[in-house]
C-alpha cells in the first residue's frame, strides 16, 4: 500500500477481480449465467467501477478491460442479427465469450468452498501435541462470544459499498472529507490502541475512535485494528449483525508484537 | 500380551504424525499385515463412535492419525494459544485451482481467477500448502509450476488427491442460491 503526499493515492491489492464482480452482480440480480441481461449487468458493472474510482481504489487494468468487453458485447447485441443462410454456421451469441470463463471461475469458487468446508487441521480437528496454551485475558464478567458467531460472509465489493456509504453519510452530515496529514501515523495509532486495550481488555470499535474522527483517522484506526488482529494481539467479534457500535475487540495475546515501524506510511 | 487393536491404538496415540498401514504392520510384527491393521482401525473407530469418544482415527495423507471430533473445535481453540491459521477466500480459491490443475503455471491460475496471484502464491508457499514442483521447459523463461504438498493433504484431511470431489460433482452453479459464491 502506498500513501503519497500530494493528494492521496491509496493503492490496495484487490484480490477479487472482474470475474468476481460479474458473478456478484449476476447473483445479486438472480439472473441465469447462460442468459445474462448484458445491458443491466454492464450498467451496474460500470456503476461499481465509478464507485471504486471515487474511492481512489487503484483499479487493476483487468477491470477496465472487462468493462470494454461488456460494452462491446452490449453493442454487438444491439445490431440486428445477420442473415443466417440455411445450413450455414449458426451465429454465435456474443455473450458466449463471457460464459465460459464465468462458468470455470464459478466452478473453482465452488471447489474452494468445498475445500474450505472440510475439517481443517488445527482449526476444526486437532491431532496430538501441538502449540502452547492460551489464557485469554478478559475483563471480569466478559464472556467470549461463541465461535459460530464469528463468521460473516461478505465480499470486498460489499466492503467498498459500505465504505462508500460511510463516507457519503459523513459528507451529508456536513463533515469535511478533506484528509489531514498532520495528525497521527498508523504506527502511533497502533500504539494508542495497544495501550488502550492492555488497560481495558475489551472495547467496541466506536470507543476507539474519537468523536470528531475524520475519514483519515477512521481508515487509520481500521488498518491498525486489522494489523493487531492479524498478529494475534486482539480478536474481533461482531455481537449482532447490525451492532451500531461496530465489532467488539478483545485483547487476545498481550505479547504479540506488531511492527509499527513497518506500518509507517508517512 | 496386548491385542492388535490395543497396540494400534497405542502407536497412534504416541505418534505425532500420520502412520501408514504398512508402517504400523512393520512395527507390530505379528503377521497381521496392513490388512489386519486396517481392520483393527475400523473396529477402533466403531468403538469410539459407540462410546461417544472425543476422537477418531482419520485417514490423512496416506496414513492414519488420531484426531478430535470437529464439534470439539470451540473448546480446543480456547485451549490453544494460536488462533487458527486462517486462509482467506482468495487463498482457498487459489489453492483449489492448484489442487485441481496441478502442476500449474501462475499465469494459468490468474487466467481462471481473473486477478493477480503472486502474493497469494507466496503465502501458500510460506504455509507449505503448495510447492514449486518443476518448471515448464518449453516456455521462455522456464516458468515455475506449482503443486500441492503433503501438508495440504494433512491439513484438509484428504487421504490423497483422488479423494477430492471432482469439479463436475461440484458443478451446481447454475441456480443462484444464497449461501454460495459470496
Amino acid at each position: 500500500m502506498l500513501l503519497d503526499n500530494d493528494g492521496i493515492t491509496l493503492k490496495l491489492d484487490i484480490y477479487e477481480g472482474p470475474l468476481d464482480l460479474l458473478l456478484h452482480l449476476i447473483k445479486r440480480n438472480e439472473v441465469d449465467i447462460h442468459d445474462i441481461p448484458v445491458s443491466l449487468i454492464t450498467a451496474q458493472y460500470l456503476e461499481y467501477i465509478e464507485m471504486m474510482e471515487s474511492l481512489n481504489l487503484d483499479l487493476a487494468g483487468d477491470f477496465l478491460i472487462m468493462a470494454a468487453t461488456l460494452t462491446h458485447i452490449k453493442s454487438k447485441m444491439l445490431l440486428p442479427a445477420a442473415e443466417v443462410e440455411p445450413g450455414g454456421p449458426a451465429v454465435e451469441d456474443p455473450r458466449m465469450e463471457l460464459v465460459q470463463p464465468l462458468l470455470e471461475h464459478a466452478a473453482f469458487l465452488a471447489a474452494a468452498e468445498a475445500l474450505g468446508s472440510r475439517p481443517q487441521l488445527d482449526r476444526d480437528v486437532f491431532a496430538r501435541g501441538g502449540e502452547g496454551l492460551l489464557t485469554l485475558d478478559l475483563p471480569a464478567g466478559e464472556k467470549l462470544p461463541r465461535p459460530e458467531q464469528r463468521i460473516a460472509k461478505s465480499s470486498s465489493f460489499e466492503l467498498v459499498k459500505a465504505w462508500h456509504h460511510l463516507l457519503s453519510l459523513r459528507a451529508s452530515e456536513g463533515m469535511s472529507l478533506s484528509f489531514h496529514m498532520e495528525t497521527v501515523t498508523i504506527g502511533e495509532r497502533l500504539g494508542q490502541i495497544r495501550r488502550f486495550l492492555l488497560e481495558a481488555k475489551a472495547a467496541h470499535f466506536r470507543e476507539l475512535l474519537g468523536d470528531g474522527a475524520d475519514s483519515f483517522e477512521l481508515a487509520l484506526s481500521l488498518l491498525a485494528i486489522l494489523e493487531l488482529a492479524r498478529t494475534g494481539f486482539l480478536r474481533l467479534f461482531q455481537d449482532h449483525e447490525l451492532d451500531p457500535s461496530g465489532p467488539r475487540l478483545f485483547l487476545a495475546d498481550p505479547s504479540a508484537q506488531a511492527g509499527p515501524e513497518s506500518l509507517d506510511y508517512r | 500380551m496386548p491385542s492388535l487393536k490395543t497396540i494400534v491404538e497405542g502407536l497412534l496415540f504416541v505418534s505425532d504424525q500420520a502412520l501408514s498401514l504398512e508402517k504400523l504392520a512393520e512395527i507390530i510384527e505379528d503377521g497381521s499385515g496392513p490388512e489386519g491393521v486396517g481392520r483393527a482401525i475400523e473396529e477402533l473407530n466403531a468403538e469410539y463412535a459407540l462410546a461417544d469418544r472425543a476422537f477418531s482415527i482419520r485417514e490423512v495423507a496416506e496414513g492414519f492419525q488420531l484426531r478430535t471430533r470437529p464439534d470439539l473445535a470451540p473448546y480446543a481453540l480456547r485451549l490453544k494459544r494460536n488462533t487458527p491459521a486462517k486462509l482467506s477466500k482468495a487463498a482457498l480459491e487459489t489453492l483449489a485451482v492448484i489442487a485441481y490443475r496441478q502442476p500449474v503455471l501462475r499465469a494459468e491460475i490468474e487466467k481462471i481467477r481473473g486477478v493477480d496471484a503472486g502474493g497469494i502464491i507466496k503465502t501458500l508457499l510460506d504455509k507449505e500448502l503448495i510447492r514449486i514442483s518443476s518448471r515448464r521447459e518449453s516456455l521462455p523463461g522456464r516458468p515455475m509450476l506449482y503443486s500441492t504438498t503433503h501438508k495440504f493433504l494433512e491439513t484438509f484431511e484428504l487421504s490423497d488427491l483422488a479423494s477430492l470431489p471432482t469439479i463436475d460433482e461440484l458443478d451446481n452453479i447454475t441456480p443462484p442460491s444464497e449461501a454460495r459464491l459470496f
